[in-house]
């Protein structure tokens, strides 16, 4: 409760440009202190009688209204003096931008009663146009991590700011004094401003370093492009202007460089609405199976140690000279490359591979079909990775050495993800002062001498420039919950500047941004405006795209034969540095659907020669104990393995959840590889069974996903669902067709936009407050998620065509549930909504056995506040993350997708307030709001003029299982796979 | 009857005794007050013209609860508080008829045991007016008001109806 | 009657006299029992008590406890539930029915029937009531006046209609079973020898003093009552099959039911009648009531009913076939037929549709020992029957992306293994304090025997 009278004096809500007027909070708090020491029945009251009855008379109300009714009481303290701002119950919206160290989005974050609760895409934004990743929806989550830096540590101990900072500059002082070596160690950085106040500190500091150190390094393609074009840097790339895009192992759909973005512009070249003929075609070498893989309309699996051969032969093929060294993947690369050089210029070639040579033949293959000024551009860099790897590693032998004096860690965890950890940990060990600025719990903090932890991104104000030229803005939504300090703001401090961070960003665009647009003269409109749009395009100064210096690296075309892995990063996890966070290790990876864990993935054949099941533990070189997972599409004699787990000290969601992967990497040219390392294992005989929440993943030939190729597609837009035409003809029914006089809901679903990234799937978690269940529950096949992303394999389990398909409540107009459910807690609305009343359900989960589609959760368990579910549900902080306007579910009542009801009852009642009748589009559910790809579209059926509409009447439309007469109100666009015959 | 009443009591040890006796003193009109049996003599019941109206009684519960169940549901389920199941009709009547029929025949099961317990005297804690304790186990006896019959026929014909026993209360 | 005796010979042996009835048959009533009573009771307690903590474990931490699932919704409370209901068929079916028809040879069995009726019945009731995710809300399900709307229930729910169906068939039949017991409490009273028996029973037996005026309005009251509720003998099992009939999940969705369904729960219950009946003629040498006779007869009734069982599992399996319908197809023969719920399909079939031919034999008919293990083998069968259509329905429905497979958890185990205690426990207190045979009835038949055969004891002949 003490804890709880923290958090409520902290969540006093910001304006930009305006901290919280200390007279409020301090009666806030006083007003809690009395109201929680009675709630308390409180030891700390001294036992006065005035007390005692006052303590009385409370519990007796308190008694009589705990029994009266069954919901747990929630305290609700009310401002005692309301900020203009804020209305209570009233929702405000403000732009910011994400940046981990790896992924930016721009976002809009939505505030209510002075706490985030919701990240949502930011339309603004030329770059994300809106799109979020299940990562970004997520990262509000981690804003309440009990586990997070509550204060500045000392080797342990709690100081105070004042103590570690003077402590701190002590020690540089003394060290820059007798000329000591201080290395800044970060991820990358994109903020302008940031990287100001850095150099500003370096130039304090002489003989001060700045490294860049990424997680999913890029380092062989950085290098590789400064061989080639004299610039450090990756390239933008336009998959919306390619027709034919070839990728080389490069997840960009998934976490390559920047999913979303990636997202965005392929999905908008593979929609086939408004007369749209074509689509682009999608090829894809990799090893295991990856959520791009699963998109391609062909996929060829390949061991890592192929891909160089492989791009050789390619590239030989495409210039004319003749190929050199085939493999087993060679055949389709003669006509690959016929299909590429027709497609010259409007094809596009990514490898996702981090060796120097490779990026050298992937640049020499574009620049050979001219894609550099059309499908790629060189003159737009994209700043979102930095970090070279042979500074690093040798960083790490100077450290060994003993040369380094001080290390400070901004955004980056080593000792969990530098391949030979050891060695780095010996290295810090030797290094006299090491200071994490990290904001949440990790391993290196934990072994560095000073924590000076750093504020949540939603605390903190920033910039960032992920492109040359496209500015984002980051503004904090709330006071830091805890005793922190944004790490800018702590490198100023040491470096003697004291401007408060907020102030110093301002000066910063006030001079370098401000003079780049002409709209507004006034500094303050400029910066009032960006706050509000979140981003700040000055335009792209134009320029001829530079002429590339061929550097053609001797291809030795190596294939081994032993087992290869391969590491790659889980679409849900990445490399790991959200993995403190349940909604994300709780949220099916879009392949495999399993959760909590990786798992080492082997192809169906290598499974069965080596005697390998679904399960089995193995034990990889010698060291490395994990279950295997038989996956469809992997590459035979590899295995593939997800980052980002085996966590030590990350908190209590992640510690101890599967094996850290890292130290598989091998170093080859300089960069650390994450394919290509040999490897044997041996099996323990053990099982350990890893939760999935789907584990059958064959149609047997049921007409669920209905698809077709594009052939057939321009021969007869209907081809692959002449069923739906069928089943229309044999449309009878026993009632009056179901009408709907004012709204009638629709969600349309494009599978062929779908790429099955999940981003929806956590959005709705958001947005709904749906509970964490944990592994064992997950197993038992009791997820809660209100909507499901299934995923189906077709043909040959070695190169399967995968589909994944979106599963949320049907909403159907003759529900099946509805029937069945004695106590009528599940009726039909007017507006051809299928609605729950929790309170009304008894849960005999007879709606749940007759839903076809199996669409309805029951909450098995009390979910919230229950020590067996210890997640962020559990602790008062962590609660603060819930949507006030859906109810948390108690144990024993059935809940379902509900189509974001409160969305459209927000909406109705805007439009209300203005007069005017409501356009249906105006309401976008959770789903449809994060989705990239906009394969979701939500809308008014009664509305002709709504884009839903149309798709429902489009040929390609179908409904789930629409024999049964259901009448759904979700409908399917099929899938075309842009397969050549 | 109450016990102030004298009664002549005629006690015979089988079914057939008992119904020769009835019929013999019939032949001379008199008529026992009542016959006690160990179990039910369907004969003895005609010769006593003993009609229960019961099934009657059950066939109107019937009629007018049903009538009633279906009232109800039509009212809750279209007038009252309609509600959109599935796309059906308010009025979904298919579905009615399961639920009147079960509630026909609890109504009339109810309202039948209650007319047999108020017209049969029997319900919880009555106190029984046993007149012989045999008859629940093997005897069979005719029940007379002293009152109302000649004694000494009465005493001969039963005599001679080879009654086991005869006794007065 | 007459002519039902008269192919059957006497319905009892032993040339009885009245007052033997009313002696034989009360003699164990409120009587020390023996050393097997106790251990029985024993034993019925240890399986109430992990009942009774299995209990405390769903209504405490809540139904999670168990392995039911999103995907199957149902397990083995629905399952039990169905089973139990079936068995509780077998009294009213056989009272009703055969009084209908005036089978007089019922009256030596029927008391018995009735109470294990009950029992079953009650155990049944509880499992709906448990199922509930919030089972302390149950009275949602009642449509009385309230301050919600008011809002009544859905009529069309399946659930509702076994609300009804259950509750009024509990009252019905307690009811039924109980008039029938008023005359006999009525002889115990007169015969009692202590006076607190007297007086519990002068209680129980509601003043009853056996006046023709009294016979008359019991007797029209019984057939009244015995007319309706053979009404609800077929109905409730077919309410209770459209639980399942009317749903759309494929295994669940056929017209088949209603009649498959209450055929099944005749077949369990008579198969449990007989298991009674062999076990309170070898206790209490009843032999002379429960004859050899009785037992041939619903021997008969079993294996004429088995092929009808038979005959239903073989259509379903036809339609799956003939109806083209590939969900149904798929879930009948790749998952029952054959596949993971391959060994529970074909237990239920062999235990009800082959294993009771063997009573076509009239060796395997008069070998009691046979009988009574072959009557057990059919109630499991039963069950099995019950596990195929609630639980490999769901496991295997629509989307396979939502197939998952069921086990119970030890606490589902914990509940039936309860239920199955409380029938015994019950029926052991009825064996102690309730004549087991309705001593008015059989006297009544005493007489035919009398009239019909003289008083010598009559060679059976079982033409």
């Amino acid at each position: 409760m003490s804890k709880e009278k923290k958090y409520y004096q902290h969540i006093r809500e910001l304006k930009p440009g305006e901290f919280v007027r200390n007279r409020e909070a301090a009666s806030e708090l006083k007003h809690n202190s009395d109201v929680i020491s009675l709630l308390e029945g409180s030891a700390t009251m001294h036992a006065s009688r005035r007390n005692f009855l006052k303590l009385a008379g409370f519990s007796t109300v308190l008694g009589t209204v705990l029994n009266s009714c069954e919901k747990p009481i929630h305290k609700a303290i009310p401002y005692l003096i309301k900020p203009e701002e804020i209305t209570p119950g009233k929702s405000e919206y403000y732009a910011s931008s994400y940046f981990d160290g790896e992924e930016f989005c721009s976002v809009l974050v939505k505030s209510r009663d002075g706490r985030p609760i919701k990240i949502e895409g930011n339309p603004m934004s030329s770059l994300t146009l809106g799109g979020t990743s299940a990562r970004v929806q997520a990262s509000v989550l981690s804003l309440y991590d009990d586990d997070r830096y509550k204060t500045p540590l000392k080797s342990g101990k709690e100081v105070s700011w004042e103590t570690a900072d003077s402590e701190i500059t002590a020690g540089f002082k003394e060290i820059s004094a007798r000329g000591g070596r201080i290395v800044l160690l970060t991820s990358s950085i994109i903020s302008p401003a940031a990287a100001n106040a850095i150099n500003g500190f370096l130039n304090t500091f002489p003989g001060t370093g700045h490294i860049t150190c990424d997680t999913a390094s890029c380092s062989g393609m950085l290098l590789a492009n400064e061989l080639g074009f004299g610039i450090r840097a990756l390239p933008s790339y336009y998959f919306d202007k390619a027709e034919l895009i070839v990728s080389f192992g490069a997840d960009f759909l998934g976490t390559w460089i920047s999913p979303v973005e990636f997202t965005t512009r392929y999905a908008a070249a593979r929609k086939l609405k408004d007369k749209q003929a074509d689509i682009s075609r999608h090829i894809q070498f990799e090893t295991g199976m990856s959520l791009t893989g699963s998109n391609a309309d062909e996929r060829y699996p390949i061991k890592p140690s192929e891909e160089k051969a492989l791009l050789a032969a390619l590239l030989a093929s495409l210039t004319g000279t003749e190929s050199s060294g085939t493999t087993a993947a060679s055949g389709p690369v003669a006509k690959l490359s016929g299909e590429l050089l027709s497609k010259r210029g409007k094809s596009l070639v990514v490898c996702g591979s981090n060796d120097t040579d490779i990026q050298l033949l992937v640049n020499q293959i574009n620049y050979t079909l001219d894609n550099y000024g059309n499908t790629i551009d060189i003159t737009r860099p994209v700043y979102l990775r930095r970090g070279i790897d042979p500074e690093m590693v040798k960083l790490v032998e100077d450290m060994n050495a003993g040369t380094v004096d001080a290390l400070l860690l901004v955004n980056t965890n080593p000792v969990y993800h530098y391949p030979d950890a050891e060695k780095f940990i010996s290295g810090m060990q030797k290094t006299g002062l090491t200071v994490s600025l990290s904001v949440a719990a990790d391993e290196t903090s934990a072994m560095s001498s000073y924590v000076c932890p750093a504020n949540h991104y939603l605390e903190s104000w920033g910039d960032a420039e992920p492109v040359k030229d496209h500015f984002g803005i980051q503004q904090p939504l709330i006071n830091p919950v805890f005793n922190t300090r944004q790490w800018e703001e702590s490198l100023l401090r040491w470096s003697g500047n004291l401007t408060g961070y907020k102030d110093y960003l301002k000066k910063y665009w006030e001079q370098n941004l401000f003079p780049r647009q002409k709209e507004k003269n006034r500094f303050y409109d400029f910066w009032v405006n960006t706050l509000q749009q979140g981003v700040f395009d000055p335009g792209i100064t134009p320029g001829g795209h530079p002429s590339m210096k061929p550097v053609v690296p001797e291809s030795n075309p190596l294939t081994s034969e032993g087992i290869e892995v391969h590491l790659y990063q889980s679409v849900a996890l990445g490399t790991g540095r959200h993995a403190n966070n349940p909604w994300l290790q709780e949220m099916p990876d879009p392949v495999t659907k399993a959760v909590w864990e990786n798992y080492a993935a082997v192809s169906p054949k290598f499974a069965a020669e080596n005697g390998l099941e679904d399960y089995d533990l193995i034990e990889i070189n010698g060291n490395m104990n994990i279950p295997v997972m038989i996956q469809p599409g992997q590459a035979f004699g590899t295995i593939s393995i997800a980052l980002g787990y085996g966590r030590k000290n990350s908190g209590k969601v992640a510690d101890g959840l599967g094996v850290n992967a890292f130290p598989l990497m091998h170093l080859a040219g300089g960069n650390f590889q994450p394919g290509g390392s040999v490897v044997t294992f041996t099996k323990k005989g053990q099982k350990h069974t890893v939760a999935r929440s789907q584990i059958f993943g064959e149609l047997d030939g049921r007409p669920i996903v209905r698809e077709t190729t594009l052939e057939e597609y321009h021969r007869d837009p209907a081809a692959g669902n002449e069923l739906h035409q069928e089943i229309e003809k044999k449309h009878v029914s026993l009632y009056a067709e179901p009408k709907y006089d004012g709204f009638h809901w629709g969600l349309s679903v494009d599978l062929n936009s779908c790429t099955g990234c999940g981003a929806c799937l956590i959005a709705c978690q958001a947005e709904n407050n749906i509970p964490v269940v944990g592994k064992t529950e997950v197993s038992k096949f009791r997820i809660m998620h209100w909507i499901r992303i299934d995923r189906y394999y077709t043909g040959n389990p070695e190169q399967p065509d995968v589909v994944h398909q979106p599963v949320m409540c049907m909403h159907c107009d003759n529900a099946p549930c509805e029937n069945v459910c004695p106590v009528s807690a599940t009726p039909h609305n007017n507006e051809g909504l299928n609605q729950v009343a929790y309170t009304r359900c008894i849960g005999t989960k007879y709606c749940i056995n007759n839903c076809p589609y199996k669409v309805r959760k029951f909450n098995w368990f009390q979910y919230a506040q229950n020590p067996k579910f210890d997640y962020h549900a559990n602790s008062d902080l962590g609660r603060l993350v819930l949507n006030p306007d859906v109810t948390v579910r108690e144990r024993g009542v059935v809940e379902k997708c509900s189509f974001c009801a409160q969305r459209i009852q927000e909406k109705k009642l805007t439009a209300k307030l203005e007069n005017r009748v409501l356009n249906g589009e105006e309401v976008q559910t959770a789903c449809v709001q994060a989705c990239p790809a906009k394969a979701l579209v939500f809308g008014d059926l009664n509305n002709p003029g709504n884009t839903v509409t149309g798709n429902f009447k489009n040929e390609r439309n179908y409904y789930l299982l629409e024999e049964l007469h259901t009448l759904p109100s979700v409908g399917y666009l099929t899938k075309i796979r842009n397969k050549q015959t | 009857m109450n016990s102030t009443k004298k009664a002549i009591v005629g006690v015979f040890g089988s079914e057939d005794s008992l119904m020769d006796a009835l019929c013999m003193l019939q032949a001379e009109n008199i008529e026992p007050e009542e016959i006690y049996t160990p179990y039910p003599v369907h004969e003895a019941l005609r010769a006593l013209k003993r009609r229960s109206r019961l099934s009657w009684a059950s066939w109107f519960y019937g009629f007018f609860g049903g009538i009633a169940v279906l009232a109800f549901l039509y009212y809750t389920a279209v007038i009252d508080w309609p509600l959109n199941y599935g796309g059906k009709p308010f009025n979904a009547f298919p579905s009615f008829i399961t639920v009147t029929l079960v509630l026909i025949i609890l109504i009339v099961t109810i309202f039948t045991l209650l007319t047999f317990s108020i017209r049969a005297k029997i319900y919880p804690f009555k106190k029984a007016e046993i007149i012989d304790e045999r008859v629940t186990n093997d005897k069979f006896i005719m029940v007379f008001d002293a009152g109302k019959v000649n004694r000494d026929q009465l005493y001969a014909s039963l005599t001679q109806a080879e009654a086991e026993e005869i006794y007065e209360k | 009657m007459s002519y039902a005796t008269e192919i059957r010979g006497p319905l009892v042996l032993g040339n009885k006299k009245l007052s033997q009835v009313s002696d034989d048959i009360i003699a164990p009533v409120g009587s020390q029992p023996g050393k097997w009573w106790y251990a029985g009771m024993f034993i019925a307690s240890l399986m109430l008590v992990y009942g009774a903590y299995a209990l405390y474990m769903t209504f405490t931490v809540g139904i999670g406890t168990w392995n039911v699932n999103n995907s199957v919704g149902w397990g083995w409370e629905i399952v039990n539930f169905v089973w139990w209901i079936g068995i509780g068929h077998a009294g009213t079916a056989f009272s009703i029915f055969l009084l209908l028809l005036r089978q007089t040879w019922r009256t030596s069995i029927n008391r018995a029937a009735e109470a294990m009726t009950v029992a079953a019945v009650l155990c049944a009731a509880l499992f709906p009531l448990i199922h509930m995710g919030r089972p302390w809300l149950f009275f949602f399900i009642a449509p009385y006046p309230n301050t919600r709307g008011p809002l009544w229930v859905n009529y069309n729910s399946p659930l509702f209609w076994d609300f009804i169906a259950i509750s009024a068939y509990l009252l019905i039949s307690a009811s039924f079973w109980y008039l029938g017991m008023i005359p006999d409490f009525a002889t115990i009273r007169d015969k009692a020898a202590t006076r607190i028996k007297k007086a519990v029973y002068s209680v129980l037996s509601f003043g009853w003093t056996g006046s023709s005026r009294e016979w008359m309005r019991y007797e029209s009251t019984g057939f009244v009552l015995g007319g309706i509720a053979a009404v609800l003998v077929v109905s409730v099992h077919s309410i209770v099959s459209t639980d399942f009939a009317s749903s759309v999940i494929p295994g669940w969705h056929t017209t088949l039911f209603p009649p498959y369904f209450v055929v099944g729960a005749i077949f369990s219950g008579f198969a449990m009648v007989m298991t009674l009946m062999i076990l309170i003629r070898k206790i209490y040498h009843f032999g002379d009531y429960v004859t050899d006779r009785h037992l041939d007869a619903i021997a008969r009734i079993l294996v004429f009913v088995s092929l009808i069982m038979g005959t239903a599992y073989l259509t379903e399996l036809f339609l799956a076939w003939y109806s083209g319908n590939e969900y149904e197809g798929f879930l009948i023969f790749k998952n029952r037929v054959t596949g993971e719920y391959a060994f529970q399909f074909w237990a239920m079939f062999i235990c009800n549709a082959i294993i009771p031919q063997l009573f076509w034999s009239k060796k395997i008919r008069s070998n009691l020992s046979i009988a009574f293990v072959i009557s057990l083998i059919i109630n499991l069968g039963m069950w099995f029957e019950r596990f195929n259509i609630v639980v490999t329905s769901l496991s295997r429905s629509y989307l396979p992306s939502t197939w998952v497979s069921y086990h119970p958890s030890h606490i589902e185990v914990g509940i039936y293994i309860g239920t199955i205690g409380l029938f015994s426990a019950a029926i052991l207190l009825f064996f102690r304090y309730i004549p087991m045979i309705a001593i008015h009835e059989v006297k009544s038949v005493l007489k035919h025997n009398e009239r019909e055969h003289g008083m010598g004891e009559l060679k059976p002949d079982d033409q």
